[in-house]
């Protein structure tokens, strides 16, 4: 195995050799990789083996992590449904730098399931396997929404039963996410549907704050709360910390679902001190173009927008392989394309996967002795950085002040020497790794508003976390999280995985088993659960369906100075096609 | 994307209007939609390791099985060659898809297991105390101490620290965010 050994140039003469007819695709090389024979494949150099399932029929079967030029793909065969290649990560060098942190974490002490998981990942709640615990927990409050998105399936359509636990299950829920050990599930996303859809909204954050939950995460279209920030003053009051909400792009072609109404939603926001994390979904083709600007709207907003999570998209559902290949897009696919929008402001260089944390924590834990919050997801599954933005509008990296490589590893080395010592032996230990930390930040280069030597060494000596939440208050943080589909599942992520739902039963799953194997988690439990059509226009006088459905008057919105302000008079700190009044016009139209 | 059989659908569908059966429950004075009451378990033992093929295709069994509308949970064990169903019977008063053990072991010999049912053991199981509140109260299976400490280190005089700790911090975070709560009030006189 010598992934290194780059073998692209001669399959491609392999290819011309044996004459195989060349499709245009070919020779574009993001798409090559999927236009290869079975014999070329096979010649490619492998980086790992994997356990994946058939898209078909969803058989368990191996998967191959291979290098194709730049590219990293994954290919597996199913005896009955051959071959399938998809990509897995746009960028070899940069996937050998992620996968350099990756670490097993600590799943649960008290499982759902007291079961080894060898069937994984058709036995979840979460079993004994699995590897990490739940770091960011999704409950689903409501399946009805006010819009009526065609690529949904999450949604209830007109005559479908609705699946609204009760303030009681919430309850019941929160108090068992919150007994989960070693580590209590410390962060909520109260999502739907549109959760904002419900009445007792407040009380269900209120409650979520009783059971002890520090971050409490709205997912919503942010529609309602532009029109009512009255609501968000509620529930900002309850305990309501973010709201993580879609935003697709800056124009209403890339953003057509609440590309109008996001300006209202961060007016309400500012007024009511709850921070943004703006969620793109990332579809090449589709609103890849769109990124740099995505980051330059949000650095207008920093003083509400806390970050942005870019989503590359999953392919859930059966898709057309044309269509797949096309507006499939990786994580450092993304990263990539930001690099070239923000013309290297912002590099692939500067990104970090998400379990790099781990070598802080396992420091901080290995000196306090107390369990710390463990990001051991697994490393292609996201990335992030933090971004500054100085005085003089200047955006600075944190990387490009920051040995990050360098501290991790300086931590890393320390937490490994705390192994077995005394308690006095640790504290002389610390008081070396804290005096060795001046060296990987350069003050010269450091944004002239922040002292992050300062911050650091608070997170490090105080074991502070608040002091990140400092941090926020002045950077913009990126962040990419890249759900899997039936075509790149790999169930050495899964087992890793963070990103939890939980159901109405008390069972906790992994994202990309509830979303990815909907049949089996997500469709079938709302189904168990949720009230027939019929019970709940019975239980709930004067609602309808279509009542319930938003209807936009676009003239008003882009005459609201909210509007303007925000697409309209913007700093520019890329270098972009900002305040065209030619795109503020086109936004006009109804998409 | 459906992965039901059309059969499934039928029968949901079927059983949508059917009753007018109270799901929600109370218990201790709260109120819970519990979609089921008394289902059935059943175990088949010694299944024929030839006719599991492997464990890839016991999985793929399992995630079969799962398919069924009536079955709730379902485990096919290859190296210890059992099956376990957890299903909806007939004699449920629910509006759910049901199945009889018949219909179990006919699907099953679709899928080329070849069980007879004189070989299985069947139960009763309380859905509401044995399958919801058994996941509301999971068992504690293990006990690892934080990075770099041994667990001897750990359960001695660690562990109790730390939980007076966070029971304490969990106190303080609580009434901190009261007097936060009543800052903002004051910040929001259009909250009241």
């Amino acid at each position: 195995m010598n992934p290194d050994d780059d073998k692209s140039s001669s399959v491609q003469e392999e290819s011309n050799r044996q004459g195989v007819e060349e499709s245009p695709e070919v020779n574009d090389p993001l798409l090559a990789p999927y236009h290869r024979t079975a014999a070329q494949i096979e010649k490619m150099p492998i980086i790992e083996m994997t356990k994946t399932i058939c898209p078909e029929c969803k058989l368990i079967i191996d998967g191959t992590i291979y290098k194709d030029g730049d590219i990293v793909m994954i290919r597996k065969t199913c005896p009955e449904h051959g071959q399938t290649v998809e990509k897995y990560w746009e960028d070899y060098d940069l996937y050998m730098k992620m996968r350099k942190y990756n670490y097993e974490g600590r799943g649960l002490d008290n499982p759902d399931y007291a079961d080894d998981g060898k069937n994984c990942p058709f036995d979840c709640g979460i079993c004994e396997r699995h590897k990490s615990h739940s770091g960011l927990i999704n409950v689903v409050v409501t399946n009805r929404c006010h819009l009526s998105c065609f690529y949904c399936f999450f949604y209830a359509k007109d005559g479908e039963p609705i699946y609204e636990p009760t303030i009681d299950e919430l309850d019941k829920m929160f108090v068992k996410l919150r007994s989960q050990k070693p580590i209590a599930s410390n962060a909520i996303q109260l999502t739907g549907g549109e959760p904002t859809l419900r009445n007792d909204l407040p009380e269900i954050v209120k409650r979520a704050k009783q059971a002890g939950f520090d971050q409490i995460q709205l997912n919503t279209t942010g529609i309602e709360l532009g029109f009512d920030p009255k609501l968000l003053l509620k529930l900002r009051h309850e305990g309501l910390s973010t709201l993580y909400m879609s935003f697709d792009g800056v124009s209403a072609r890339t953003n057509p679902k609440n590309h109008w109404e996001v300006p209202l939603a961060i007016s309400a926001a500012r007024k009511a001190g709850v921070g943004i994390v703006l969620v793109p979904t990332v579809i090449r083709t589709m609103n890849d173009h769109d990124l740099g600007s995505i980051i330059n709207f949000a650095l207008n907003n920093i003083d509400v927008v806390r970050a942005i999570n870019f989503q590359p998209v999953s392919m859930v559902g059966r898709m057309p392989a044309r269509q797949r290949e096309k507006q499939r897009i990786t994580v450092p696919g993304a990263i990539k394309l930001i690099e070239q929008q923000t013309h290297g402001i912002i590099s692939k260089d500067d990104w970090f996967s998400v379990p790099y944390t781990g070598a802080i924590n396992k420091f901080l834990e290995a000196l306090t002795g107390e369990y710390k919050y463990d990001l051991s997801t697994h490393f292609a599954c996201g990335a992030g950085t933090y971004l500054f933005l100085d005085k003089d509008d200047k955006v600075i990296p944190i990387t490009r002040f920051v040995d990050a490589a360098g501290l991790a590893e300086h931590l890393e080395g320390f937490a490994n020497e705390l192994e077995g010592k005394s308690k006095l032996e640790r504290k002389l230990v610390a008081v070396k790794a804290f005096a060795g930390i001046g060296k990987f930040i350069d003050k010269e280069k450091q944004p002239k508003a922040v002292n992050f030597a300062k911050i650091l060494t608070k997170i490090l000596t105080k074991h502070d976390f608040k002091s990140i939440g400092d941090l926020q208050m002045k950077t913009l943080f990126l962040g990419m999280m890249h759900f899997q589909d039936e075509y790149n599942y790999d169930i050495k992520r899964v087992e890793k995985c963070e990103v939890h739902y939980t159901l109405p039963d008390g069972r906790v799953i992994p994202f990309c088993t509830f979303n990815v194997i909907p049949e089996l988690y997500r469709d079938k439990a709302q189904r168990e659960y949720a009230i027939p059509a019929a019970e709940w226009g019975a239980t709930h006088q004067g609602w309808s369906y279509a009542k319930e459905k938003y209807k936009r008057n676009i003239n008003d919105l882009v005459a609201k100075d909210e509007y303007k302000q925000a697409y309209g008079n913007l700093t520019d700190y890329f270098s972009l096609p900002v305040n065209r009044p030619e795109l503020l016009e086109e936004n006009r139209e109804e998409y | 994307m459906d992965k039901r059989t059309s059969d499934n659908k039928d029968l949901y569908t079927k059983s949508q209007g059917a009753s007018s059966y109270d799901e929600y429950l109370e218990d201790g004075g709260k109120r819970y939609r519990v979609p089921y009451r008394t289902i059935k378990e059943v175990i088949f033992t010694g299944v024929g390791k030839d006719e599991l093929r492997d464990a890839e295709h016991a999985a793929r069994l399992q995630y079969r099985l799962l398919l069924l509308e009536p079955v709730l949970k379902a485990k096919v064990d290859f190296d210890g060659q059992k099956i376990t169903i957890l299903y909806n019977p007939e004699t449920a008063p629910n509006r759910f898809a049901k199945m009889s053990l018949q219909g179990l072991l006919d699907f099953l010999a679709k899928e080329g297991v070849l069980l007879d049912s004189k070989e299985s053991k069947s139960r009763d199981v309380d859905y509401y105390r044995e399958v919801y509140c058994y996941q509301y109260d999971p068992k504690q299976i293990r006990e690892r101490p934080p990075y770099s400490f041994t667990l001897e280190e750990w359960q001695k005089g660690m562990k109790g620290k730390y939980v007076a700790k966070i029971k304490a911090a969990e106190s303080k975070k609580a009434e901190k965010f009261s007097e936060w709560k009543t800052d903002f009030e004051a910040q929001h006189p259009e909250l009241k």
